[in-house]
């Protein structure tokens, strides 16, 4: 398909507010055309520029993943951004190009970090490696198994909601970032204040989501039915008698100290606890 | 009206393939999301944060200025408005 006229574009763009926007049952496919006519040729274009991004079939999963991400992003992120319809074909325009635009920077940069988790975890002779980190729970023991083990026991601590999941999310964030080539009190601050910065304006059941979308991704956090009906039913629980637990933002549960000292503070308890279990053999 | 439930949300954030099933249920979110401010709101943030942790990962100082500058989006613009119908 060659590019568009701008005539045609703004029919095309008409043609996808209709379609997307039906009430009857939304469609796509106006949608696809505009991506198929302008971002393919951009993609697979950049994609030639790069090296790494030479191999067989890199422009089709980049441009396949652009384009759920346009299904999945066109209204909350540009159509109705803001409340009501943003009737905008140029905007609309820069706006697409832009998302094709990250993925391939996001492509590029993950293929350079291909391995980057087993390259965290393991030393050149391919043995586990600590996480250096003072009160570190995994220290002694082989790591994944133990990262494994620990989410599972964790997920069943009776501790609040919001104390277990800032455990589960600083241990994303700490695996997911490089910090851990820096000395361990240094690793402390920088995860600390990254989780503060990450959360503190995420609802808790904002928060929920975004572990159980990173479990899909992390073989060893997994959250068995049990556990999260278990979860879902204490986040529609009210919270001091008000707004149901889910509806409450992270940061009000940051205690007078702020928001780094408080996290340091839970997941120190949460790794007490953690070393208690491993001590009594239950991890 | 009934908002979308967390495993709705959680679905139609991590569906990865163009299906009939999957583009029911984005018919289903972003219909719902034009009319309720307070979806609308809990999907932005779960997709800006993910985006955001997204960015966290990978080899730090990986370049990527010969592949990307974003003069070049400018000028595929250019091009376009440029072009005579
Ligand atoms: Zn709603």
């Amino acid at each position: 398909m060659g590019k568009m006229t701008r005539d045609e574009y703004c029919r095309e763009f008409a043609l996808m507010v209709q379609e997307v926007t039906c009430r009857s049952g939304a469609k796509y496919d106006a949608l696809c055309r505009i991506a198929e006519s302008f971002l393919k040729p951009y993609i697979y274009s950049r994609c030639l520029k790069y090296p790494s991004l030479r191999f067989a079939n890199a422009g089709d999963d980049i441009y396949h993943d652009v384009l759920i991400c346009l299904i999945k992003s066109c209204i909350d992120k540009f159509l109705y951004r803001n409340g009501t319809l943003n009737y905008d074909p140029d905007g609309f325009l820069r706006w697409i190009y832009t998302v094709a635009r990250n993925a391939v920077v996001d492509a590029a940069r993950a293929f350079a970090s291909k391995g980057f988790f087993e390259r965290e975890m393991v030393n050149e002779d391919g043995e586990p490696i600590d996480i250096p980190s003072n009160d570190n729970p995994f220290a002694s023991v082989e790591i994944n198994e133990t990262l494994h083990e620990c989410f599972r026991a964790v997920l069943t601590f009776d501790s609040s909601l919001h104390i277990i999941f800032t455990w589960i999310v600083r241990a994303i964030l700490l695996i997911r970032c490089d910090v851990t080539s820096d000395a361990g009190e240094v690793v402390e601050n920088k995860v600390n204040a990254l989780v503060v910065n990450t959360f503190s304006d995420l609802t808790m059941s904002e928060i929920y989501a975004i572990i159980c979308l990173e479990a899909k991704k992390i073989p060893w956090l997994n959250i068995s039915e049990a556990e999260n009906s278990r979860i879902l039913g204490l986040l529609e629980e009210p919270y001091r008698g008000e707004r149901p637990l889910g509806d409450v933002k992270y940061s009000e549960f940051f205690m007078k100290k702020g928001g780094k000292a408080t996290v340091s503070d839970w997941v120190n308890r949460v790794n007490m606890r953690i070393i208690k279990a491993v001590n009594a053999g239950s991890i | 009206m009934e908002h979308l439930s967390l495993d709705k949300i959680i679905r139609f954030i991590s569906f990865d393939e163009i299906n009939d099933e999957n583009l029911r249920l984005a018919s289903e979110v972003n219909l719902h999301m034009i009319e309720c401010s307070r979806c609308r709101n809990k999907v932005l943030s779960i997709q800006n944060t993910l985006e955001h942790l997204l960015s966290y990962s990978g080899v730090k100082g990986v370049d990527v200025s010969n592949i990307i500058i974003d003069e070049d989006i400018r000028s595929e613009l250019d091009n376009f408005y440029g072009k005579k119908d």
